[in-house]
């Protein structure tokens, strides 16, 4: 019975395959240089536990797979300005390493690269004109250079998800770069950092002619897609937000307010952490189905009974699973369409439950439950139940409103006994006059 | 005529050609952060870090908190390599400290040291281990015991395909040994043509800041040691460029290249043959606009440190847009020693990215000449402190283009009093100009954007205000065109002007009025919003199929005793047919042909209330068989005595 | 009307007349199965086909009831002797024991 419970379910979509396992990282750089102005976030890396390979992007042994298994899961690539990746690297076989499970996280720059800007299509995002910065004349920082592009954005322009970037403090992050433009439309692309609404992104030595390549909050600098494989890539427009300047600076708002060291420490280690899958990771422990009473599956459920399905989620925390809370799991039993749609009661410890009466159409129904929340990974898990019909000794008997015809039947019994009785045995009396 | 001419060219040309310099030096909060990436070294328990935290710290001169806790886990950690780097970096920790009580355990390994230079077969012999073992003799004051001896092994071992931590270790080796090291002068302009450029701006080895480091400081202890005197290796140009690769490596996160760094740039600072110099603009692009007309310098050493003598500085060239706008006048000195003051006044100051070139003199008599004080470029930038918004009008119109605008005219920081109202089939119309402080010119500005925000859902568009020949500025949107860029949204909408520019000190968000826009509902296409992917879906439940109404329990068995009814009509009739049973046989057959035939009903009676058809067919067989067999001898025995 | 009431009043005299007393125990037996069926179907008229299996089991039980006690009448009316020339009432008697055994087995399992 249970062999068969296990050989009817199937288990959750979510990857399995790259959680926890190994945690090879390959960071191509411009020149090696950055592996030093970028040290703090490195470090940060290494204290994970991830294992850095830093290779120049153009060197020409560059290998992500061999024989179908790739040697690491997730890419970093801090080059805005290369044309062509060396090796067997390239648009296509960066892309297919995201279509299969891969997480990606690559910076532009004002001047980037047409193998960036590919492979940011290829994603979703669209970045702006070459040349272009991100300029907004009323929040830039005092020591910016000359054309109000060292730009100070407040936190509350991050997404709201703590996942991603963390508690949002008052601490104002700095950027500089370029922006890029993204389907608002599309529910898989996360805004997760976005410009201030009197930003815009244009080519600083240029007059604005006509529509501006993009204003306001519709700007965005770093923008993540979590794919339905659940991989992650993060495009952020400017390589100087994840620098050691830019963690160690101090903050001074052209208007006057002045901040003794920036956010971006806290926010570029959680937004590089959470696509590295470090943060916000959350996947099925187990799932059980019974009916209501009894502790274990059963080969199939029937119309009308009581069942209860229960999920367990954890989530990935600080290098080791533990249960994970929420309040809005939902679970749906499905048989083409939803028969139901129930909020999962919160147990205790990240086992959630539903209790529901099995519907009065018989067939071969699935219990699914899609999570999709903001920053987490999506879990779409379902497990196949058959539901058949009464068995004919289920039926109800003894009916009251059926009272009479079984009183008639057995009427009828007794009718024909005591006719046989009468018929046979009846002697006619002659003796007796009529 | 010609001549002197194409001479002025040339000098003008030349004059224009800029020299490397350093722009930028150790302020406090330089000092401050690798002060504190130096404490976090003491902590750990790694000799190396140990060794740079202390010695880093002595190089800007702090005291080592809690040193003598820093010395026992000196004690403690010694005894755990014999490695002449460990040992090395634990001895030269304690003599940086110089107040440990105590003793380190090491005379081992200064055995070890001179049993490796006494060594006849020197091939496994690295010349890093010569260094770490020199250096802990120095320690304790002591030295090898043949010089000679050592120098030439050093000469043998130095080769030109020699990696560049290696060169650094034998120079610094061959500086601490005297005059003797003098051979190995050539190799290092070998050495300094191994140098990365990037950008005209730095130079480093590859390696990066420790390996820069450890060859710069050791080629001036070298020339010290040997006394290049005037034939220093590295060229100005160079020491300039080391100087600025040092100083952008300042937010390192490591002990060691923090005390590389430091060590680096106080040797650049102290040494008998030149002093880099940088210079600096106090304010970011100095900051200047048509209320703050002075332009402030900052001269000071790497370190910044205040120079050994005062300077006069004079502006050499100054360009605005490919022109000549200055003269060459001269800054004034102020109360603080390092910084000098320009007054940007010329007539006719516009706003702008000004290059200028300036030289930096000394005045009095200095020991060594100063390096990257000529030709100096700085990019300043003028701009407006404000500007005017002249001629503002707002107002909606109709698409036909007959009817001229109605427009409303606003002075700037005023609202409109009423809402203004405009559907698809209008038109918007602002005009404005931008007027300088001065309200002579009209101005060009980069941002001059109008932002209509959605008052209720908050969403904005974003418009551009452009320029037309006389430099006003005009916006004439088509409402029904652009409905796409409001998503049709009809609603009401604030309105805002934005002016910005890299040359505008305080840019303007001016809410001048509000609008209600009407646009044609467009059929929008239900898809699932970003939103609703994320949130939790409806709850579904199902609904059951009625079950079939009953009756009430009362007609059920009303109609019960009614089907039992027609019993009762039967015996009534029967009796009063005169039935009778008179010739019932009494015998064996007929009591078991009708006990038989009762049993059946029962049985078939069990069988509806808990029997299944299996065991009942397997009664019914038994108890049908007497039936037979017990009817058949009554019917016989009835039909005998019918016949009789 | 006052004709067809003056036609029953004579079928059913002639009935009481000529009828032997064995057929008439035969049909008081038979309109006691009537009357039990017209119950069953009153009802079921009035409260719906709930439980349409007992509803037809007993219906059909009464019905065929009915139509074995006729063949059983057919049979025993010394009447009709000539078409039954081979088969003794006894014999009828036995068929008409045996179809009821087999009809309400059939019945019982069908009423649920």
């Amino acid at each position: 019975m249970l062999l068969k419970y296990y050989l009817c379910s199937i288990v959750t979509l979510c990857l399995i395959a790259f959680v926890s396992a190994s945690k090879e990282t390959l960071v191509l750089l411009n020149n090696l240089v950055i592996k030093e102005t970028h040290s703090i976030l490195f470090n940060t890396l290494k204290e994970r536990g991830y294992q850095l390979t830093f290779k120049s992007a153009d060197d020409p042994s560059l290998v992500l797979s061999k024989y179908g298994k790739y040697f690491y899961e997730n890419l970093i690539i801090f080059a805005p300005t290369v044309q062509e990746f060396g090796g067997s690297l390239s648009v296509e076989t960066i892309t297919q390493f995201i279509d299969d499970g891969g997480n990606v996280l690559f910076t532009g720059g004002v001047s980037t690269g047409s193998a960036l800007r590919e492979l940011a299509v290829e994603c979703g995002f669209e970045i702006t004109e070459e040349n272009s910065s991100l300029i907004d004349h009323l929040n830039y920082d005092a020591s910016d250079p000359g054309k109000h592009t060292l730009v100070v954005t407040s936190s509350s322009n991050l997404i709201k998800s703590e996942e991603i970037v963390g508690n949002i403090s008052e601490k104002p992050l700095l950027y500089e770069g370029t922006t890029v433009i993204t389907d608002p439309k599309n529910p898989l692309v996360l805004p997760i950092l976005h410009a201030e609404s009197t930003a815009y992104s244009y080519k600083p030595d240029l007059p604005v002619k006509d529509y501006s390549l993009g204003t306001g909050k519709d700007l965005l600098l770093i923008a993540a897609l979590q794919a339905r494989n659940n991989a992650r890539v993060v495009f952020s427009g400017s390589l100087y937000f994840f620098s050691d300047v830019a963690f160690r600076s101090s903050v001074q708002k052209v208007d006057g307010k002045t901040y003794s060291i920036s956010g971006n420490q806290e926010v570029a280690s959680n937004i590089v952490l959470w696509t590295l899958k470090d943060r916000g990771m959350i996947r099925v422990k187990s799932v059980n189905h019974h009916k209501l009473g009894e502790s274990s599956p059963p080969s199939s459920y029937t119309i009308m009974d009581m069942a209860v399905y229960l999920v367990e989620l954890e989530r990935w925390e600080n290098g080791k699973w533990i249960p994970h809370n929420a309040d809005d799991v939902q679970v749906e039993f499905v048989r083409i369409d939803p028969f139901w749609r129930g909020n999962l009661k919160n147990i205790e410890n990240g086992k959630y439950e539903f209790t529901f009466r099995i519907p009065d159409t018989y067939g071969v129904y699935q219990f699914k439950v899609e999570y999709n929340r903001v920053g987490f990974t999506a879990i779409r898990s379902s497990t196949m139940v058959s539901v058949i019909p009464l068995e004919h000794t289920q039926y109800e008997r003894f009916i009251l409103s059926a009272y009479p015809y079984y009183a008639s039947a057995f009427s009828m019994m007794f009718g024909v006994f005591v006719f046989s009785f009468v018929f046979l045995h009846y002697r006619e009396d002659k003796a007796k006059g009529e | 005529m010609k001549s002197v001419f194409l001479f002025t060219v040339l000098t003008s040309y030349l004059c224009l050609s800029t020299s490397i310099s350093v722009d930028t030096y150790l302020t406090a909060r330089d000092k401050e952060q690798l002060k504190s990436v130096l404490l976090t070294g003491l902590v750990s328990e790694n000799l190396s870090d140990i060794f740079y935290a202390v010695a880093g710290l002595q190089q800007i001169d702090q005291k080592v908190p809690d040193a003598q806790a820093i010395c026992n886990k000196l004690v403690k950690l010694v005894g755990k390599s014999k490695a002449f780097d460990s040992v090395y970096f634990s001895t030269s920790a304690w003599k940086v400290i110089s107040t440990c009580s105590g003793k380190l355990a090491v005379d081992e390994s200064v055995q070890d040291v001179y049993t490796m230079l006494e060594k006849k077969d020197i091939r496994d012999v690295h010349m890093a281990d010569l260094y770490f073992g020199v250096n802990i003799l120095s320690n304790f004051n002591l030295k090898p015991k043949d010089i000679t001896k050592l120098i030439n092994i050093i000469k043998r071992k130095m080769k030109p395909d020699d990696t560049i931590t290696d060169f650094g270790y034998s120079i610094h080796l061959l500086a601490s040994l005297g005059p003797e090291g003098r051979f190995a002068f050539n190799r290092l302009s070998d050495a300094i043509m191994q140098v990365d450029e990037v950008d005209r701006k730095y130079l480093q080895f590859e390696g990066g800041l420790s390996i820069t480091a450890l060859v710069l400081t050791g080629i001036y202890k070298f020339c010290d040691a040997v006394q290049c005197n005037t034939s220093f290796p590295i060229q100005n140009d160079q020491v300039l460029m080391f100087s600025n690769y040092l100083l952008s490596r300042k937010s390192v996160q490591t002990p060691k290249g923090a005390y590389y760094l430091l060590n680096a740039l106080k040797t650049l600072s102290n040494n008998q043959y030149h002093l880099p110099i940088a210079a600096t603009l106090v304010k970011p692009m100095g900051d200047l606009d048509d209320t703050q007309k002075t332009l402030s310098v900052k001269f000071t050493n790497l370190l910044g440190e205040p120079l050994p003598t005062s300077l006069s500085v004079g502006v050499e060239s100054a360009m605005l847009n490919n022109k000549v706008v200055m003269s060459k006048n001269k800054f004034k000195t102020t109360a603080d020693k390092t910084v000098y003051e320009l007054d940007f006044n010329e007539p006719d100051l516009s706003t702008g990215l000004y290059s200028l070139v300036i030289n930096a003199i000394p005045l009095e008599k200095i020991k060594v000449p100063l390096l990257g004080n000529t030709a100096i470029p700085l990019e300043v930038k003028v701009s407006a402190s404000s500007v005017n918004i002249v001629n503002f009008k707002v107002g909606t119109t109709d698409n036909d283009q007959q009817t001229s605008p109605s427009l409303q005219t606003l002075k700037y920081g005023e609202k409109l009093s009423t809402q203004l109202k405009a559907d698809h089939m209008q038109r918007i119309v602002v005009r404005f100009t931008i007027k300088d402080n001065q309200n002579k010119k009209n101005l060009q500005m980069h941002q001059s954007f109008i932002r209509f925000t959605n008052s209720k859902t908050g969403s904005q568009s974003v418009f551009v205000a452009e320029l037309d020949s006389q430099n006003n500025y005009k916006l004439d949107m088509d409402l029904g065109v652009k409905s796409p860029l409001f998503k049709h949204a009809s609603n009401v909408y604030s309105m805002d002007l934005i002016i910005g520019d890299s040359l505008l000190k305080k840019p303007i968000v001016w809410n001048f009025g509000d609008i209600k826009l009407k646009f044609l509902e467009n059929e929008s296409v239900p898809s699932e919003s970003f939103a609703e992917y994320y949130l939790p879906k409806k709850l579904i439940s199902h609904t059951f199929r009625e079950p079939e109404p009953r009756p009430p329990h009362g007609v059920s068995l009303l109609f019960t005793i009614l089907s039992l009814a027609p019993l009762l009509v039967l015996f009534i009739l029967w009796a009063r047919l005169g039935v009778n049973i008179k010739n019932f046989p009494f015998n064996l057959s007929a009591i078991g042909f009708h006990g038989a035939l009762a049993s059946i009903f029962i049985l078939f009676g069990m069988f509806w209330v808990y029997l299944d058809m299996f065991m009942t067919l397997k009664y019914l067989l038994v108890l049908g068989i007497s039936a037979f067999l017990f009817g058949n001898r009554l019917l016989s025995y009835i039909a005998r005595r019918r016949s009789k | 009307m006052a004709k067809i009431v003056a036609i029953v009043s004579k079928f059913y005299d002639d009935y009481v007349k000529t009828t032997s007393k064995k057929l008439k125990i035969i049909d008081a037996y038979l309109l006691y199965i009537m009357l039990t069926g017209i119950v069953q179907f009153t009802y079921c008229c009035l409260v719906g086909t709930f439980p349409f299996n007992s509803f037809l089991s007993g219906f059909i039980s009464s019905v065929s009831c009915f139509v074995l006690g006729v063949c059983l009448r057919l049979q025993a009316n010394p009447q009709n002797k000539a078409q039954f020339s081979d088969i003794s009432p006894e014999r009828g008697f036995a068929d008409f024991i045996f179809a009821h055994i087999v009809l309400h087995l059939t019945i019982i399992n069908f009423i649920g």
